[in-house]
Formats: structure tokens, C-alpha cells, sequence
């Protein structure tokens, strides 16, 4: 009697192909650390700072995934799976657009439990000597890190506007000096979106006396898209730079806000590889290649199974 | 994580940083019995630090009604429960008889940094949402018990008591050790905590980490802010101090006198120097009348706080530790010492931070004093400040202007008007115009002169007075006295008149400082080789005294 050893395989199989699609629809990774390769093409039109730009839709996506910073205090994070980078250059800039799914919007920090989504893309400084570590460089090993905020960008920031009922007789002094943190210079109390940082080790980001890093986000149906932009070259010092043809790393961190995420209680991703192609975006003609190879494999795949099946179960029937 | 002594819980503990490097240590004793919560500090403190746009919650001074009362709402409940719930039923003391490392016995329990993962948190505590900040004085004056009947003594059951809040300047601050990136930091000089503005991400791990929740965040610059032992004051460098050091804010503007703060020498393990004579020292250590707010926390905080003698024990015991029975004790049936510094304890704070190195310098005279009679002491009179003798330091101004010999009688002339310009005059026979005493007590007349201008007569005598103290102290005695304190500091070594030198440089500093007398231009000094005769030059350093110009018109003409 063979009948229960195929009923072991059938099962099996559809643990397996039910794994899979669990996985699949999770958003899950278990390929953690396998080598990702984003590729920056040369595009033929300006992308800007919109996350909406006709450019990016002929960029393929990269998915890298990510997990939840345990290596150091303050341990966390570990809310948002996955993120999906494109990238592109045009011009002398770079263009970066990450996306990632977060069903909650959380786009301010006025109240002292509230904190804001937020993304950061992390490369090694052009002055390190060595790779530095992922986890915010090492002494002889910097990094340059940009970082996006949501509640800047596209938050709410009036505690006038968050409190309507609010009643204050006056405030004698609104100048920067009665603003501590912004007479201080510190960009977290300033205006801009993204905030252009170094770091040496855990505990020392500092803010680069240059700030050339731009970027816009904009809410998606179930998350965020962000562009990040900047000049190949840049003046600031412990700054990355970029050339059409170099490869660097890139390592990319998202916190949200929902879970109070802040600080190292983050999703990071290892270093991947960005290269700076010398080349144009290949066009794109409606159907991509390796789709439809793709395809065609996996239907002589089902059809080969299902013949040798028919073919099997004749010979069983037989027998 | 280092090991750290914590005297507060008699034993050693783990936090995050080394202890050592601190010299002196910012501390303040409170005495609820006498808060009628007024909030006249609370309000000193909101009108000088956090009137400004996203402080509106901010409290750095706060008075709060225990039991119910708490600023955020159940701050101290909330994480004594979270205490408990990681070390259940072991949050006890160990008691023993006091010793000066372990005054209140040894806490058996863990501290906020022992319940703590290291990795997640560096210590246990909660963040407090907006709506707990938001009313600061929910259950203010609310009792234990309200009889509808009312009650009649000495039946008194119900309670409520008020306490004082600033930020503790914790020797192991929480909010330090919970910074990941040390913007929250320990100043060496004074023990003060503050946030580096510049640092800080407002990532609020030391809003969440402060067992006291003196941390607090500012939407508006998305960093968080707390109490700064108005430092500035503290330093003697904000401009109303005029140079001086001064206590807080809400030290000094509290009506009811029950506050008293200033600085302690520490120890590289964080107990206080031995030092009696420093009234927090002796209201913490000697009587241990006043006890820390939550030692069992583990953070070493240092304002010490006088227990209300009418709230039942076993509550006071959870908030001061076991101390509190003993405290009561004390201040209930003060001994004499004690009795003096609770009533003096304003008036010592205000002679302490305008005078910081009067108690060294008076404790060496004490000592010199006790080991003198009045003979040796007319000897060292002699020896050091008569002119006759030795000529080491002569205690009169024109001394010090040999080189302008010609001048002299002008000079002693200018002296002699100056006095009857203020209506007074040497008494006859008192001596030389010119002499140390007379000098000095000169400027005292004034001093006290300028007090009743401004007490009593208004601005334009005060005026007046600072005028004629200019011009004293500009032409005469601040030009000469500072090389008489020199020769002193040279030539009275071993006498009872050497700690002298560094109280009247104090004195003068003081004075030219608060006058804005800068660079008066120095005496061309004293020559002993050119000084001729000097047996002519007078009396004797001299009894003086001064008496009104009226009654020496009635000498005059009779």
C-alpha cells in the first residue's frame, strides 16, 4: 500500500506553499541577511522631492528587510518590516525613496506622548577609514546620517491649532532666546523636514555644521513614501559622497511613532550596496524580461507536475 | 554599570556612571510644618524660567496636597506600584541604629535602577501622558476623611500636608543615566542637573526615567526642559546677583521662611564632608530632623524635607524612610542648637551666600581667639600693626601715600569732610581721621545709612548715600586697603589678625562690586625704607568712635 505515503507528501507541500504565502502576505523576510543591491540609474527627468514623481515609476523596487535595534540601549523598535528603496540620479543629485507600510499616522509630537514617524538613511563617512559599524560608526569610522521626521514635514506643530480652547494672557518674549533649544541652534526645535547628522558611536550624533540633505514625504494609502535628496559632492565634513559609477553602503532605520518609537528604539536594516550606475534607466517596454521568463518557467513547471501526476496515478490505478 | 555608595539607602548600588568627580553638591532643606501653600514659589519660579510658548504645563517648582494631590497626577503611587510589582514584598528596610554612612538603616528592596533591564531602560519609571501635567493642583486641600458633622478636638482624624517640589539634583540622577546621548548631564562645581539644549532630541527617555518627573518636554522645541537650580543665581553670574552668589528663586520668595538652600562639600563616594557648621549639614546629618523625598528610589536626591509632625507615620515612612520618627522627634522637642538654626534659618541663608568663606575664616579666629589672653594679644597688636614697632602694616590711609607727602593734610582734610558731609565726626580724642577703625566704621554708618534711605527716605537719598560710599571707597579706603590686606597676609602669619585679610577683601570686593567701582586705581604704597619718623604719624591703632556733628557743637561751644 502506498496511499499514505502520498498523502505525507501532498501535505507537506501544502505546509510548505502555505508557509510561503503566510510569509508572503506578512511582509516577513527570513532571508535577513542576504547581499541587497540597489542600483541609482541616471533618469531622464528631474524626480525633485515628490514621492509621487512620474520618475519613480519606472524604477523597480529593492526590499530590504528590517529588524528591531537590540545591540544597545535605548534597545527597541522592530514595528515596521520591511521598507522598499528606489533610487535614482539626475543632474548631480541623488534621489532616494523609501516607502513602508504603517497603518497609523503619526505625524506629531506635541503632546509628550505622542511621537513622530519617522525614517533615516544612513551612509559611511567619505573620511572612514574601514566600513564602519552599521550601528551608528565607530571613532575611526564615521557615518552620515539623513534623517526625515514626519511631524516637520507634513504635521501638525501649532499648539494653538491642537488646543482650540487654549487661553494665555501673553507671552512676553517670542524670540529665539525664549525658545531655548532653537536659541541653541539645535535643528530638532527648527523648521526644516530633515535634518543633515554624523556620528561616531552610539550616543554621539551630532548635527553636520552643513546641512544639504533634502527631502519631502507624503502619505500613502497604508504608509509613508519619502524622498531624500543631495549633490554627489558635498562640502560637509564626515559627509558622504557619491559619484556615478562608485558603490557605497546604505543602511536605512524607520521608527514609529504609534509604539513610541524614538532614538535606538528602531527598525534598522544591515548595510546594503547602493551603486551609482553610469548609465541611463533602461526602458522599460510595457513587459519586463525576466516577468515573463519567469512565467513561462512556472507554467512548464505546473503543466511537467501535473503530467508526471496524471501519469503516476494511471500507473497506481493499474498496479 | 559602576558600583556607587548611596547613603541615603546605607549600601552600595549599580548605576550607570562612576561617582567621584563632584566637589560640592547643591542641596536644600524644606520644613512642611510652616508651607501654607501660597505658591509664591511656584509662581517666582514660572515668571523667571517658563512664561514662554509650549511651558504652559511646565511646573519646575510645584506645591502639591498629599495624599491625592500630585504634579503629574499619582506620580509617586504609579511608580511605587511599578516598584512593587518588580520586586514583590521585598521594598523593605533593614533597620539599625544610625551611622553616618547609613543614618536611616539599609533599604533591603532594589532601586529604580535595579528593577531595570540596563538594555530597554536604565531605570524603571513611566512616561505621563499631557492630561496628567494638566492640573497641576487637582485635590489641593483635599483631606483623608470630611465629617459632614464636623468634628471637635482632640479628635482630628482626617490629614492632607503640602509638599514642596523642585528637581532633587540627584547625586545619581535618573534622567543622566537614561540619556542615550549625556544631553541630560551633573555639573562638577555645584552638583546642578541640567539638559543641554543644544543636545537634546526630545527623545524623552528622562521625562520617562525621573522618579520625580522634573523632566518635562516642550512641544515647541521638541526637547525637554527641567529645573535649573536657577544656576545663574546660584553662580552669582545671573546680573541681579551683582556678582553674588544667591539662593533660587523659589528659596528666596517664599513667604512662610520654610526654605533653605545652598551648596555641601562631597565626598568622591558622595557623602557629605563632616562640616557641623553648615546648617543643611547639621539639619541633615547632625539632627537628621530633615529627610531625603523617596530614598528608597535609589537616586540620592537633595532637597531634605522636615516631616509634618500630624500625618500618620506609616504614610511619612514610605515617603522619608524609616528616619521619620526620629525627625519628628527632634523637631518636635528641638534641643537648643536646633531650636536656633530653625529660627535663624533665613537669616543664615542670607549671610552663607553673600559671605561663602566667613565660616572658614571665622572658625580660624575662633580657634586663634581660644588660645589667646590679652596680653599676647596686645603683643601681636603691636608687633603687626604699630608703626612704631615694625612698620609691617600700618593701619592708616596715609601710610600707604608717602610718595605724596605734600598731600597729606589735604587728604586727611578730604577724609574729615566726607564724615561731617554725612553728619558725623571722629569723637575728640578718638585719633587720626584716617585710621583703619575709623574708616571702617565710617563705611558701616554708611552701609547702615543707605538701609534706613531705603527703607525709609526713597531713591534720591540711596542715591546720595552710594555717592558719598563712591567717593569713600574710590579715593580712600579702596585704594589702600588692599595693600594693607597684602602686608597682612605676609606679616600676621600665627596672629589672631590674619584671618582678618580675607574678610575684609571679601568686604571690599563686595562693596566695589555692588557699587560698580572697577579699577580704582591702587595707593603708590608703603615704604617702611622711606617712611621717616614714624613715631610722629600719631596714635596707636585706637578705640574710635564717631558721634553726630550736632552734639560736637555742644562740645565745641560752651
Amino acid at each position: 500500500m502506498k496511499r499514505p505515503i502520498r498523502w505525507r507528501s501532498l501535505t507537506a507541500a501544502l505546509a510548505i506553499l502555505l508557509t510561503a504565502g503566510g510569509l508572503q502576505l506578512l511582509d516577513a523576510n527570513p532571508a535577513a541577511s542576504q547581499a541587497v543591491l540597489l542600483v541609482a540609474y541616471q533618469s531622464p527627468s528631474d524626480p525633485g522631492l515628490d514621492p509621487s514623481a512620474e520618475a519613480w515609476n519606472a524604477v523597480r523596487a529593492v526590499e530590504v528587510p528590517l529588524s528591531a535595534q537590540r545591540g544597545s540601549y535605548a534597545a527597541g523598535g522592530g514595528s515596521v518590516s520591511t521598507v522598499r528603496l528606489k533610487a535614482l540620479h539626475h543632474g548631480s543629485r541623488l534621489f532616494i525613496r523609501v516607502e513602508w507600510n504603517d497603518q497609523s499616522e503619526n505625524a506629531s509630537a506635541l503632546r509628550v506622548e505622542d511621537f513622530t514617524d519617522a525614517v533615516a538613511l544612513e551612509f559611511p563617512s567619505r573620511s572612514a577609514s574601514t566600513v564602519p559599524s552599521v550601528c551608528m560608526g565607530q571613532p575611526d569610522a564615521g557615518v552620515n546620517i539623513w534623517y526625515w521626521r514626519a511631524d516637520l514635514d507634513l504635521g501638525a506643530t501649532s499648539l494653538a491649532a491642537a488646543n482650540p480652547n487654549m487661553h494665555v494672557d501673553a507671552y512676553p518674549f517670542t524670540d529665539d532666546t525664549f525658545f531655548t533649544a532653537r536659541g541653541a541652534g539645535n535643528p530638532v526645535a527648527g523648521d526644516g523636514p530633515v535634518q543633515t547628522l554624523t556620528s561616531h558611536l552610539f550616543g554621539y550624533l551630532s548635527t553636520s555644521p552643513v546641512q544639504d540633505a533634502a527631502g519631502a514625504g507624503e502619505r500613502t494609502s497604508n504608509g509613508w513614501a519619502v524622498v531624500f535628496s543631495r549633490e554627489f559632492a558635498s562640502e560637509g565634513p564626515d559627509h558622504a559622497s557619491f559619484a556615478p559609477g562608485a558603490r557605497t553602503d546604505m543602511a536605512v532605520a524607520v521608527w514609529d511613532g504609534a509604539h513610541q518609537e524614538r532614538d535606538g528604539m528602531k527598525s534598522v536594516s544591515q548595510f546594503i550596496t547602493l551603486q551609482v550606475a553610469d548609465a541611463r534607466l533602461p526602458e522599460s517596454n510595457g513587459l519586463d524580461v525576466r516577468l515573463v521568463v519567469l512565467a513561462v518557467g512556472l507554467l512548464l513547471g505546473v503543466s511537467a507536475i501535473g503530467v508526471a501526476l496524471a501519469v503516476y496515478g494511471a500507473s497506481e490505478r493499474r498496479s | 554599570m559602576a558600583t556607587v555608595y548611596n547613603w541615603q539607602i546605607g549600601r552600595q548600588m549599580q548605576y550607570r556612571f562612576e561617582a567621584g568627580t563632584q566637589k560640592r553638591q547643591f542641596a536644600a532643606v524644606f520644613n512642611i510644618n510652616r508651607c501654607i501653600a501660597c505658591q509664591t514659589c511656584t509662581m517666582a519660579c514660572k515668571s523667571t524660567w517658563t512664561f514662554s510658548p509650549g511651558q504652559e504645563l511646565m511646573w519646575w517648582n510645584n506645591v502639591e496636597t498629599k495624599p491625592f494631590g500630585g504634579y503629574p497626577h499619582h506620580w509617586d503611587a504609579k511608580l511605587l506600584a511599578l516598584q512593587e510589582a518588580a520586586d514583590p514584598g521585598g521594598q523593605v528596610w533593614e533597620a539599625h541604629p544610625p551611622t553616618p554612612s547609613a543614618p536611616y538603616g539599609t533599604f533591603a528592596g532594589k532601586t529604580i535602577f535595579e528593577t531595570a533591564d540596563g538594555v530597554e531602560r536604565q531605570a524603571t519609571g513611566y512616561l505621563p501622558a499631557e492630561e496628567e501635567w494638566k492640573s497641576p493642583n487637582l485635590y489641593e486641600d483635599t483631606a483623608t476623611r470630611f465629617s459632614p458633622g464636623g468634628t471637635s478636638l482632640p479628635e482630628h482624624s482626617g490629614w492632607f500636608f503640602y509638599l514642596q517640589r523642585i528637581c532633587n539634583h540627584c547625586t545619581y540622577p535618573a534622567c543622566v543615566a537614561a540619556c542615550p546621548r549625556n544631553a541630560a548631564y551633573k555639573r562638577e562645581e555645584d552638583g546642578i542637573v541640567l539638559i543641554d539644549q543644544e543636545r537634546c532630541r526630545g527623545y524623552r527617555k528622562c521625562v520617562e526615567a525621573c522618579p520625580y518627573k522634573k523632566a518635562m518636554y516642550r512641544p515647541t522645541t521638541r526637547t525637554s526642559e527641567k529645573c535649573i537650580g536657577c544656576y545663574p543665581r546660584v553662580e552669582g553670574t545671573d546680573p541681579l546677583t551683582e556678582g553674588i552668589p544667591m539662593e533660587t528663586r523659589c528659596m528666596t520668595a517664599c513667604i512662610g521662611k520654610i526654605r533653605l538652600q545652598g551648596l555641601v562639600k562631597v565626598e568622591p563616594d558622595g557623602q557629605w564632608t563632616n562640616d557641623p557648621q553648615n546648617p543643611l549639614y547639621y539639619l541633615v546629618h547632625v539632627e537628621r530632623v530633615a529627610l531625603p523625598l523617596y530614598p528608597q528610589f535609589g537616586t540620592q536626591p537633595n532637597v531634605y524635607y522636615i516631616p509634618p509632625r500630624w500625618v500618620p507615620r506609616e504614610y511619612l515612612r514610605q515617603m522619608f524612610g524609616p528616619g521619620v520618627d526620629e525627625a519628628i522627634e527632634r523637631y518636635t522637642n528641638p534641643s537648643r542648637e536646633l531650636l536656633a538654626v530653625l529660627h535663624k534659618m533665613r537669616e543664615l541663608a542670607t549671610e552663607l551666600a553673600s559671605f561663602p568663606d566667613a565660616l572658614v575664616q571665622l572658625r580660624q579666629l575662633d580657634v586663634l581667639l581660644s588660645q589667646l589672653d590679652q596680653a599676647a594679644w596686645d603683643g601681636q597688636r603691636v608687633a603687626v600693626l604699630s608703626v612704631g614697632t615694625a612698620a609691617d602694616c600700618p593701619a592708616f590711609e596715609t601710610a600707604y601715600f608717602a610718595a605724596e607727602a605734600n598731600r597729606q593734610a589735604h587728604r586727611m582734610a578730604d577724609l574729615a569732610g566726607l564724615y561731617r558731609a554725612f553728619g558725623v565726626a571722629p569723637a575728640p580724642g578718638a585719633g587720626r581721621p584716617d585710621d583703619l577703625s575709623i574708616e571702617l566704621e565710617f563705611l558701616a554708618f554708611m552701609l547702615e545709612k543707605e538701609l534706613f534711605a531705603a527703607l525709609h527716605r526713597g531713591a534720591p537719598r540711596v542715591a546720595q548715600v552710594r555717592r558719598g560710599l563712591r567717593i569713600f571707597l574710590g579715593q580712600h579706603l579702596g585704594r589702600w586697603l588692599p595693600l594693607f590686606i597684602e602686608r597682612l597676609a605676609a606679616r600676621a602669619e600665627g596672629t589672631v589678625y590674619h584671618p582678618a585679610g580675607p574678610l575684609l577683601r571679601d568686604l571690599l570686593d563686595r562693596q566695589c562690586g555692588r557699587l560698580g567701582l572697577r579699577d580704582i586705581e591702587p595707593a603708590p604704597g608703603f615704604d617702611p625704607a622711606a617712611w621717616e619718623s614714624p613715631r610722629s604719624h600719631g596714635p596707636e591703632l585706637g578705640v574710635s568712635s564717631f558721634v553726630p556733628v550736632e552734639s560736637l557743637a555742644e562740645v565745641e561751644e560752651p
